[in-house]
């Protein structure tokens, strides 16, 4: 009875072309959207030499000091392993242009002491004045000590200035700003995987379908019939995750770690969670078939977006705020477990973040069968 | 005008579906203008990073005065020194780069054998850390300048003569005009308002079309008393009074997100731009509806076509930072041009024939974009009316 049930179910539900869309063909296009939108937004972490001027007037040329100290963090000096400035030594006008043009983040001007000159204030132009303030204030320890101990001053040529830091890096992986944002896609998805959960229960009630009405009618216990068909359901949705992980993973080139099982594990996990929200929701949910629908896909966007498919930092301010919400939220758990197997060496938090979701699928579908079992109905 | 009445009537029957969209666009644009930093700004200030300063060091005059100085030109992010919310609160970007004092760092930089070294983690975003990085070394290294030329100042005097001289700045010009940074906040909703027009014009669009367009519904209009002219002409009317519409909605609705509104050039430029590709959109929205039949295949095409094409013409991620092949996928859609003139208008800061030129050949090309649509929908109708005769 079973395997009848399963594979006819299967077959119809494939043809259901619409839903197919909205489970597979509309999260694989949004995937590709994403790729194409993103490719190039964090791309270029490494820091990129500031395009700056100085206005080549006489008062820079009499102060060799400034001239070595820029020399010796511009990329025209060789030696400099990390230049902080591609600088051109230009007249005011022509510094003037380029400000304008966006040619030059801002210039530096020697005018009875030096000036920057900036239209905006962004990092760059952060980091030019923090370098001219540097270039003043080291000067002024210099004058300190001139009048204080002069003769320090001879051994001081030879100081120079090292680095303190050095650098640990944060987790097993590399931190990325949009992983986040294609986890929840996957983690949308399988929640639109909620569109075959409804038409399960809309397929056994009789008072929402045709179907449901002869269904309750045949010579198997309704819980059975249910059972098989909503496997056939999970198992289209499931498949049609590992398509969609697959496409992410081999044609995309989303980072989602090396566990392969586990990755698999939650595609599966949230199959079944996002099947068995779409039942909750058509038992719940009165009104007709279009109310039901509009419901599921505004509660399954909800979720996404708290999950943080629009912006991964919605994602982080509901766990820093409201974590409750975070932990009722399958999308967010799905998201957040394959989070935990990208960036972290333990497997705590992603097994609890799996074991959550499999706990609401079973109290999904615990209301879900209290709710159609054992329905009688004076008409319909 | 029965057809013109006939055609808001399907509309209203279907405005629930367009009203989402609108308030998908109000979300979306109240959610933004929350993180959107004042662009207004007429005085330079400094762009601060959040930073997370953990010491296992006792404190120290040396170190209390890096953490001070930090506190002037950083937003020092207290949290709890837990490895899991330290990696979470760099991972999503709320803090960008994480400073840890070890233990013995004080007592190792003055007088010590040789300083230990500060670790530090970052996030990946390359200028911030290198901005952070020279603050540091800044401190430090004055400090062990003061260290080593005057033997004998203890670590509370060190500090004090360090963050004196750090105290000294450099004078900056900050040449912006206001009238550019008034553009600039609002050209911003300029933007994002491409959503919602794409959405709601092809959705409201396709949705007249296939009802129109209906093989029973069409030959019962081909035969009625009213002359194919005068249907044409009324349909016409009823697409530009829903355009504009539209487009006067969307507009007044950006007034009201952003507050009063300085009226010049700028915005004038940017409703025309606006009013220009509400009208491409109009125009995609007849085309896809002269090649799609069923409801379903319409909702279909207007999430994929209105998100793609924002996607890739820069109205949800920044059109400069978009890669230069998806720049040129993008150059194939209305909405590419649409956001270069947004952008180009931003960025203009005195209204000239020669800075306008640029922004009136894009607002052309979305104008071309339009007829193009206009003008393959009616070769499909051609072939369509003669399949429908035969």
């Amino acid at each position: 009875m079973f395997g009848h049930i399963f594979i006819n179910r299967f077959k119809l539900l494939v043809r259901d072309r619409p839903t197919v869309f909205w489970t597979l063909v509309y999260p694989l296009a949004l995937a590709t959207f994403f790729c194409l939108a993103f490719s190039n937004l964090y791309g270029g972490d490494a820091f990129k030499s500031i395009p700056i001027a100085v206005v080549d007037n006489a008062e820079y040329r009499s102060d060799t000091v400034f001239q070595a100290a820029l020399d010796s963090v511009s990329d025209a000096n060789s030696a400099s392993e990390n230049p902080l400035f591609h600088v051109t030594v230009e007249s005011r006008e022509q510094a003037d242009a380029g400000l304008k043009n966006n040619d030059i983040k801002g210039y530096i001007l020697f005018d009875n002491g030096a000036r920057v000159v900036v239209k905006s204030s962004d990092i760059d132009q952060t980091i030019l004045k923090e370098f001219m303030d540097s270039y003043l204030q080291t000067a002024s320890a210099y004058r300190t000590i001139a009048g204080v101990n002069p003769a320090a001053l001879q051994s001081l040529a030879s100081a120079g200035t090292r680095s303190y830091i050095e650098n640990v890096t944060p987790a097993k992986a590399a931190v990325s700003n949009t992983l986040i944002n294609y986890y929840a896609l996957i983690a949308m998805a399988a929640m639109f995987g909620g569109f075959w959960g409804k038409k399960e229960v809309e397929d056994i009630q009789a008072d929402l379908s045709p179907q449901g009405a002869r269904m309750n009618l045949i010579p198997v216990h309704k819980m059975k019939a249910f059972g098989s068909s909503v496997c056939a359901s999970i198992a289209v949705q499931f498949l049609s995750q590992l398509v969609l992980l697959a496409y992410m993973a081999l044609a995309l080139g989303v980072n989602f770690g090396t566990q392969l099982g586990c990755i698999v594990l939650t595609g599966f996990a949230g199959s079944v969670a996002g099947v068995a929200f779409g039942a909750l929701v058509a038992v719940l949910v009165k009104g007709s078939a279009n109310v039901r629908t509009a419901v599921m896909l505004c509660v399954s966007l909800g979720m996404s977006c708290l999950a943080g498919m629009m912006n991964s930092s919605v994602k982080y301010m509901v766990t820093q705020h409201v974590p409750i919400l975070a932990y009722i939220n399958p999308a967010n758990l799905m998201t957040d477990a394959f989070y935990a197997l990208y960036y972290y060496d333990t497997y705590t938090r992603f097994y609890t973040n799996i074991i959550i979701l499999f706990g609401l699928a079973a109290v999904f579908f615990l209301v879900v069968c209290a709710a159609t079992r054992r329905q009688k109905y004076a008409n319909i | 005008m029965q057809i013109f009445k006939a055609y808001f009537k399907v509309l209203n029957r279907h405005k629930m579906s367009m009203m989402i969209y609108f308030i998908v666009f109000i979300v979306i644009t109240l959610l933004i203008m929350g993180s959107i930093k004042s662009l207004t700004a007429t005085t330079f200030s400094q762009t601060k990073s959040n930073i997370v300063v953990l010491s296992d060091d006792t404190p120290s005059p040396l170190t209390d005065g890096l953490r001070g100085y930090l506190a002037q030109n950083a937003n020092i992010i207290d949290i709890e020194d837990d490895p899991e919310t330290v990696q979470d609160a760099l991972f999503y970007g709320n803090v960008a780069y994480v400073l840890r004092i070890p233990a013995g760092f004080a007592e190792s930089f003055i007088g010590g054998t040789g300083a230990l070294p500060l670790q530090k983690t970052v996030s990946a975003s390359g200028a911030v850390g290198m901005n952070l990085d020279l603050l540091i070394d800044k401190y430090l290294n004055l400090a062990a300048l003061y260290e080593k030329s005057l033997p004998g100042l203890d670590q509370s005097d060190i500090a004090a003569r360090v963050l004196n001289d750090l105290s000294v700045a450099a004078a900056v010009d900050y040449n912006t005009t206001k009238q550019t940074s008034d553009t600039a906040a609002i050209s911003y909703y300029f933007r994002i308002n491409a959503y919602p027009t794409l959405a709601i014009l092809i959705m409201g669009i396709m949705t007249i079309m296939i009802t129109f367009n209906e093989p029973d519904v069409n030959r019962r209009n081909l035969c009625s008393p009213v002359s194919p002219m005068k249907m044409n002409m009324q349909m016409f009317l009823g697409n530009a009074a829903f355009a504009g519409a539209v487009w006067s909605a969307l507009c007044i609705m950006t007034f009201i997100l952003y507050g009063a509104v300085p009226a010049g050039a700028g915005v004038a430029l940017l409703c025309l731009n606006s009013l220009v590709f509400t009208v491409a959109s109009l125009s995609l929205g007849f085309v896809l509806g002269k090649f799609l039949k069923s409801s379903v295949a319409m909702a279909a095409a207007t999430n994929v076509v209105s998100l793609g094409m924002c996607f890739l013409s820069g109205v949800f991620v920044d059109q400069e930072a978009l890669g230069s092949s998806v720049q040129t996928i993008g150059s194939f859609t209305p909405g590419y041009w649409y956001i270069k003139a947004v952008n180009a208008i931003r960025d203009m800061s005195v209204y000239s024939a020669q800075n306008l030129r640029p922004v009136f050949y894009d607002i052309l090309i979305e104008l071309g974009f339009a007829l193009a649509f206009v003008a393959v929908a009616l070769v499909a109708t051609k072939q369509k009316r003669q399949t429908l005769e035969s």
